[in-house]
């Protein structure tokens, strides 16, 4: 960032109007009732939209909740296998480490459309189907490559070198772990949790799928307003979302900083 | 001391098929040479470390072969060998950190085998100190005793005898990166003793320090020996650190064990080239049948005599460096300067040599 050429400002440009055009648009259509072509500006406004949803308080609350619980849920669970799996990779030489490596990443490669059905199957088979605990199974597919992905970056910058001295020093592997690492893992922990969050936050086909419509979290419910008409109606849908999303982000990178430099330690010591 | 210093000559046999084959008289000496193939000291009731047959793998690659060492309860032992030829992976291997792929591993008499690290009570302190960066200094010296619930009282009490033992009183509170090198160093060795080890294991902890301070901290680690008798083991690459410090040296190369000696013998009888270079330099003579090898400080020049003549003088300060052109062969000696100056030496003098050999070895005639 030293020197900023004219190119990167309008790169730079480029990228912000198309963030911020969007979600200037989105929150017009928040209040607006009627916005036909071609004008520029709304014809009606109103705040109908915004009545109705926070009319039904109550309803939205619990669609929330339930989201909330299963996104944190798939966000713990990522983070913790996630964990093991970068250990695994990062600290251990076993047969099969780099098809195992792959695999960690095949999710990235093949979308989610085309394993749901096979995924679908299989919960059926097993009685997963239409709960919430296959709903967070399937999410977890999903949201894992992400937490691998940086817990492995992470674990392999902390290493085991620390760990090794506090073996000898007589502690356990899991003291050495939580007492030595862990300080130093945690602001990578809490990225990968907050990533894998708003993976499984996002999701609709896998959970309309899994779901089967018993299991609702806030996407199915907003997904059907932005298909249809009522572009107001998912335009509020949105803007929670994206509020929701963005506070996520926001805590969890702030609790990241407060913690390092509480710790006092570079992370990449 | 004619005893001690006089056997100054090494002799070797051409022998056609491979490398020149060490042979020497002293019968005890031979007994304790790392490379007879049984251990000899057989009583292990007072080896704080004995290892059998050590063989470790690293990727499919051979690191070490055919290790077999024992070392007496408080015994300060160095491993000494150049950088890659195994020590940090022996070191490693005695703590646990590394498993072995045959052989076995004794601490106090007990089979270490499958014994985690924790449990082995051998303490490494790493080359690059490896103190937690998110403790302070007191903090770190405490990890091992609050691992292990010692009461608070006594922690703050032990961590205050440690800093002062390690000559940092009122460390306590001092951040890892508000210290320098030395500092850290004693920081570390303070946590290993904090431990309380069987065996204290030391991976080259100096080699990041300026010489003044390497030689402080040598001298600190010698004294915390002598106070509390800890069986220490010193891996370093430095022969004058080793020679110095240790009851006992192991001499280390491509993953096996040249040989194992006091520091006065290993350096006066090294069982072969290798091991005799490693500590100095070394001139072979054809002697009859066999080859001799005589250190540069056993060669004493004669002002009497024609034979030999100088040929080039390296001034050194307190000593100087002669090359001699010998009816042997060109021979390399070293010389007090005062010596050189009052006898008149300059290239080209002619002179006598005299090899001092107190005790000459026997030699087998191949």
């Amino acid at each position: 960032m030293k020197k900023k050429g004219k190119v990167t400002d309008v790169i730079l440009a480029v990228f912000v109007l198309l963030i911020v055009v969007p979600a200037v648009v989105m929150a017009v259509w928040v209040f607006t009732e009627r916005w036909a072509w071609p004008a520029l500006m709304p014809q009606v406004f109103s705040l109908r939209a915004v009545k109705e949803i926070f009319g039904r308080c109550e309803a939205l609350l619990r669609l929330l909740l339930s989201s909330m619980v299963i996104s944190s849920a798939v966000a713990l669970l990522s983070v913790v296998i996630g964990t093991m799996t970068a250990r695994a990779l990062v600290l251990y030489e076993f047969r099969g480490k780099g098809l195992i490596s792959f695999l960690t990443i095949l999710p990235f490669m093949v979308p989610a459309t085309v394993f749901a059905m096979g995924v679908q199957i299989t919960f059926i088979k097993m009685g997963l189907n239409n709960r919430i605990t296959g709903v967070i199974l399937a999410h977890l597919i999903c949201s894992l490559p992400y937490a691998v992905r940086l817990i492995t970056d992470g674990t392999a910058a902390v290493g085991d070198r620390l760990e090794e001295q506090a073996r000898v020093l007589g502690a356990s592997a899991g003291q050495a772990f939580f007492q030595v690492t862990l300080p130093f893992l945690v602001p990578v922990l809490l990225s990968s949790f907050s990533m894998a969050y708003i993976v499984s936050f996002s999701q609709y086909f896998l959970t309309l799928l899994i779901g089967g419509g018993q299991v609702k979290t806030f996407t199915i419910v907003m997904v059907p307003y932005l298909q249809s008409g009522n572009r107001n109606i998912a335009c509020v849908y949105s803007g929670i979302f994206l509020g929701i999303t963005l506070a996520v982000f926001a805590v969890f990178e702030k609790t990241a900083e407060i913690w390092s430099r509480n710790t006092d330690a570079e992370f990449y010591a | 001391m004619e005893q001690e210093y006089g056997c100054g000559i090494l002799c070797l046999n051409r022998i056609p098929s491979g490398g020149p084959e060490m042979v020497w008289e002293s019968k005890e000496h031979k007994n304790r040479s790392g490379l007879s193939p049984k251990g000899v000291w057989s009583e292990d009731a007072d080896m704080s470390l004995k290892i059998e047959n050590l063989e470790v793998k690293l990727q499919k690659e051979n690191i070490l072969q055919e290790i077999s060492l024992d070392i007496a309860d408080g015994a300060f032992v160095s491993l000494l060998g150049a950088s890659g030829c195994g020590k940090s992976t022996l070191l490693k291997c005695i703590a646990g950190l590394l498993e072995a792929e045959k052989g076995s591993i004794r601490i106090d008499g007990k089979e270490m085998n499958g014994v985690p690290p924790e449990k082995r009570g051998a303490v490494i302190v790493f080359q690059d100190l490896r103190l937690f960066p998110h403790m302070t200094a007191g903090k770190n010296i405490a990890f091992p005793m609050r691992i292990k619930n010692v009461p608070k009282e006594r922690q703050r009490e032990q961590v205050r005898r440690l800093l002062e033992a390690v000559r940092l009183p009122g460390y306590e509170n001092r951040k890892i990166r508000e210290m320098s090198g030395g500092q850290m160093q004693r920081v570390a060795l303070a946590r290993a003793l904090a431990a309380e080890p069987k065996l204290l294991l030391l991976d080259e902890p100096f080699s990041g320090l300026d010489e003044n301070l390497r030689a402080e901290m040598g001298e600190l680690v010698r004294k915390l020996h002598r106070e509390n008798g800890l069986t220490t083991v010193l891996v370093t690459h430095d022969k004058q650190e080793a020679l110095k410090f240790s009851d006992r040296i192991v001499l280390m190369s491509g993953g096996r064990i040249l040989q194992q000696d006091s520091p006065r013998e290993i350096f006066r009888h090294p069982v072969n080239r290798e091991a005799a270079e490693f500590f100095g330099r070394m001139n072979y003579i054809q002697s009859g049948e066999e080859v001799i090898g005589v250190r540069p400080f056993d060669i004493r020049i004669l002002p009497e005599g024609e034979d030999c003549m100088v040929k080039k003088i390296s001034f050194m300060g307190e000593t100087a460096e002669v090359i001699l052109d010998t009816p042997k062969g060109e021979i390399f000696c070293t010389a007090v300067s005062g010596t050189l100056e009052e006898l008149g030496l300059v290239p080209g003098s002619r002179v006598g040599m005299e090899m001092k050999s107190g005790s000459r070895l026997s030699v087998r005639v191949p």
